[in-house]
């Protein structure tokens, strides 16, 4: 590992930054949660952002084979002989445990290798080399480049967000800096310390510096930071979206990755394994993890489908089991079931499994679904194949990815959940982790972070 | 009377202390109704928040039980739902299992034919159930309320003029507090209430300064009753003129900022209140009650109120709270802090042990101190949560 990050007065947390060591370290640092963070004030900011800026020549002289050759290796290195380091680090400050946190490091890690890269690469761009230089594409004189400077902005704590984020920037050749989110520091800090060691010409390109999101004393920070950017790819709930689109000025350009839902479409033969599985990963913090299953049945093959969905979430608690628990969390889940219960009692045709411990799944309407996280499972009942168009219409405006397994479903549901919104149709099993080249919130996830130049 | 909405009925909406209904609502629930307004009535003219018999273990707990039978009775759906969770016949009240208060939004719980349903309120963003309270006797919530509101408000019998930053009971009839102001405008002590409050419009800053300003040159305390987030927008808009109450002047606060881009600590919501209308902090009481509970609890008596910082809430003898373990719903540890779980008997035409999401601390002496309301930690993602996708899904589904 190398020297920079954490390297200072203090040492009694993870590091809460990283940038070359050629550069002044900070001198104080403040805890933050789990972390060491930099006292810096917007003077830092700008400084540093300048420094990050004036690399942009050298990282534009690279060849983006090269780059993606480089970054490529440093993600290997963290599956290859990193996990057991980074692993209880990446579980303490995301709360996960630490077989869940280590099952998702290498789910995110898998797609920061050398093939998975060159495979976003070809996949966004005909021919890559077109972000070098100008290129023949369709008869065209084209050159895609990255924005000079791009601030990545993480509010959440799902780990591989900044990392995966700050990759895609460097190879469309912007520098960077991530702000990541509370629960994803290490693995930003740790995978630049290793592109450090492995290309330090590289690593002076980016750097990484957290500030806790939305507080007061740090909002000098973000808005400097917005005014020195050229790009904000921000990650996290609404509020945090339209607070940054309403804070950046209006020449910064801004790409958002708001909150999302991951639904699955079942049916009697659907397996429940692989739902509880899909929806276990990132203890369901991710919007790639079903939160929603409409499930094509009778209330009665509903229920019972439901509680085989229930034993299947309670075997994969045992594998994988949750994080600590978030006191809110159990809160409102305590509040769920007995409400529900509640209107069982009265007659309704709801019904609702576990709630107290690892897992909860709920069988009730789709007007009730509240998705709340924890691995807690809403199963609507579609008594025909309108009732779940109806369904993928009313969720279209915040559909993700849609998992669906049934033969006889499938080419349907993918016409329909494209139509209604979704981006990804896919079996079940791949809904966790997307390949690199997926189409992010629908959206090319290269050719987003580009502005293209046409020479005639 | 003053201006508003408060010419024509009485605003408390109810029959005056003393007068029986001419029916009774509720009619498996008559007999115990009848036995606890009875009660509650001969406590009116004494209690002055002392020592009480309902703070006794086993005379509370009697009363526990046959109100619980009789929900049970009348409510076949939450007997079920009592029995589902394993507790048929209990032999305490402890345990009964607590509804959430949740159950209110999906579920209307109390009477049919009630006299009046309060509502709770929505946030700013909408698209929020909003919960329903159907109430069998207006009457039994005046008594429980009264006691309270007289020991805390008026605990020294003196007049008052009355100012309202809470709509008046006609405007929205709905709201529990709305109706609980109308109450403590019928009483003696009150010589004068102006509702200047409107759903629509906010505070009525103008007739606000003039009310007041006529006040300070009078010498009857005024007794001011808002919101927080009311208060907050008076306070500002007099923040340049600010006015000397006559001594002896009061307010009650309650709720918080839930949903408003304005929010203010207590501390110095209290410090500008003091420096804006000349209410010293002894003179400011903080209410908390819940559309779902027909009983309040404060945390202080207006003239003697303790220190921001130190202050606990009391709710009358006739309800209990505990504090429970937010995981297991276990009782937790004293000292520790856990969501808080009321019993409250004037609730017996409804559901009398409701589960809030409320934080909270039973403290030593007595009394628990209130921490808010259990927030989401940090560990989010970028999957949608409640809120966002009720809110994306609005009118669509």
């Amino acid at each position: 590992m190398g020297t920079a990050g954490g390297s200072g007065k203090r040492a009694r947390g993870a590091a809460g930054w990283w940038w070359s060591p050629d550069r002044d370290p900070p001198e104080t640092f403040e805890a933050v949660g789990l972390l060491d963070v930099p006292r810096v004030g917007p003077a830092d900011v700008t400084r540093l952002m300048a420094r990050l800026r004036g690399s942009g020549g050298t990282l534009r002289t690279r060849a983006v084979r090269d780059i993606a050759e480089t970054l490529g290796r440093t993600g290997e290195r963290i599956l290859d002989s990193e996990l057991d380091d980074l692993c209880p680090q990446v579980a303490a400050e995301a709360s996960l445990s630490e077989a869940m946190a280590r099952r998702v490091v290498v789910g995110m890690a898998g797609g920061w290798t050398r093939s998975a890269l060159s495979r976003l690469l070809e996949s966004e761009f005909p021919d890559p080399g077109v972000l070098d230089g100008f290129r023949q594409v369709g008869g065209r004189m084209l050159h895609a480049r990255g924005l000079g400077l791009t601030l990545h902005l993480g509010a959440g704590s799902v780990p591989g967000v900044g990392t995966t984020s700050l990759i895609r920037a460097l190879l469309v050749k912007s520098p960077s800096l991530v702000k990541p989110g509370s629960g994803d520091v290490t693995l930003v800090v740790g995978f630049l310390r290793l592109l450090w060691e492995e290309d330090p010409e590289l690593a002076a390109c980016a750097a990484a510096l957290y500030w806790r999101g939305g507080a007061e004393e740090s909002r000098l920070l973000e808005d400097r930071a917005f005014q020195e950017a050229d790009q904000v790819v921000v990650y996290g709930g609404w509020e945090v979206t339209e607070r940054v689109r309403k804070s950046v000025p209006a020449h910064v350009r801004v790409v958002s990755h708001g909150p999302r839902v991951g639904v699955v479409v079942a049916g009697r033969d659907t397996s429940p394994e692989a739902v509880a599985d899909a929806a276990a990963v990132f203890d369901q913090r991710g919007c790639v993890s079903p939160q929603v299953v409409l499930f094509l049945g009778t209330m009665e093959a509903t229920a019972a489908w439901a509680r085989r969905l229930h034993g299947a979430l309670s075997d994969v608690a045992v594998e994988y089991p949750p994080g600590p628990v978030d006191p809110a969390l159990a809160s409102r889940l305590h509040q769920l079931r007995g409400a529900l219960e509640l209107r069982a009692a009265g007659g309704e045709e709801v019904l609702v499994l576990g709630g107290g411990g690892s897992s909860t799944v709920v069988v009730a309407g789709l007007v009730d679904v509240e998705p709340l996280g924890g691995r807690t499972v809403w199963i609507v009942p579609c008594r025909d194949r309108s009732a779940l168009d109806r369904g993928l219409e009313a969720m279209g405006p915040v559909l993700q990815s849609v998992g669906v397994d049934e033969p006889a479903l499938r080419e349907i549901v993918a016409v329909r959940a494209a139509a209604a919104g979704a981006s990804r149709i896919v079996p079940v099993r791949e809904l966790a982790f997307p390949p690199a080249e997926w189409l992010h919130d629908g959206s090319r996830p290269l050719v987003e972070l580009t502005r293209w130049a046409e020479w005639r | 009377m003053g201006a508003g909405p408060s010419e024509g009925p009485e605003p408390g909406g109810a029959e005056p202390p003393g007068q029986r209904p001419p029916t009774l609502a509720v009619k498996p629930l008559s007999p115990i109704l009848d036995a606890l307004e009875a009660e509650l009535r001969d406590r009116a003219a004494t209690w002055t928040g002392g020592s009480d018999p309902f703070e006794e273990d086993d005379v509370f707990n009697d009363w526990a039980l046959r109100i619980h039978e009789a929900q049970c009775q009348a409510y076949p759906a939450l007997a079920r739902f009592w029995e589902g969770r394993g507790s048929p016949r209990p032999g305490h009240w402890t345990e009964i299992p607590p509804v959430p208060a949740q159950a209110f939004k999906s579920t209307p719980l109390g009477p049919d034919g009630p006299e009046a349903v309060f509502r709770t309120s929505g946030t700013t963003r909408g698209g929020e159930k909003r919960g329903e309270h159907r109430i069998g006797r207006l009457s039994l919530y005046r008594a429980a309320a009264r006691l309270s509101y007289r020991a805390a408000l008026l605990p020294g019998g003196a007049s008052v003029r009355l100012l309202s930053l809470v709509p008046h009971p006609e405007e929205d009839p709905h709201s529990s507090l709305a109706r609980m102001v109308g109450f403590i405008a019928l009483e003696d002590e009150v010589e004068e209430a102006v509702w200047y409050f409107r759903s629509t419009a906010g505070v009525l800053v103008e007739e606000c300064r003039a009310w007041l300003a006529e006040a300070c040159e009078d010498r009857t305390p005024v007794l001011i009753l808002s919101t927080a987030f009311a208060l907050a927008q008076l306070l500002e808009a007099m923040a340049t003129r600010p006015v000397g109450l006559p001594a002896g002047s009061s307010l009650m606060e309650t709720g918080g900022f839930k949903g408003h881009a304005v929010a203010l600590g207590r501390d110095e919501l209290y410090d500008r209140v003091w420096r804006t209308l000349d209410i010293g902090e002894p003179y400011i009481v903080g209410e908390y009650g819940m559309t779902e509970l027909l009983s309040q609890a404060y945390d202080g008596q207006a003239g003697s109120a303790g220190p921001v910082g130190e202050r606990r809430h009391h709710f009358p003898p006739w309800v209990r709270t505990r504090v429970l373990d937010p995981v297991s719903l276990e009782p937790a540890d004293p000292g520790t802090r856990g969501v808080l779980a009321h019993f409250d008997l004037a609730n017996a035409a409804s559901v009398s042990h409701v589960l809030t999401e409320d934080l909270g601390v039973l403290e030593d002496g007595g009394g628990f101190r209130l921490l808010g309301r259990a927030e989401g930690s940090e560990m989010r993602g970028c999957s949608l949560m409640a809120e966002s996708f009720i809110r994306s899904l609005e009118g669509r589904r």
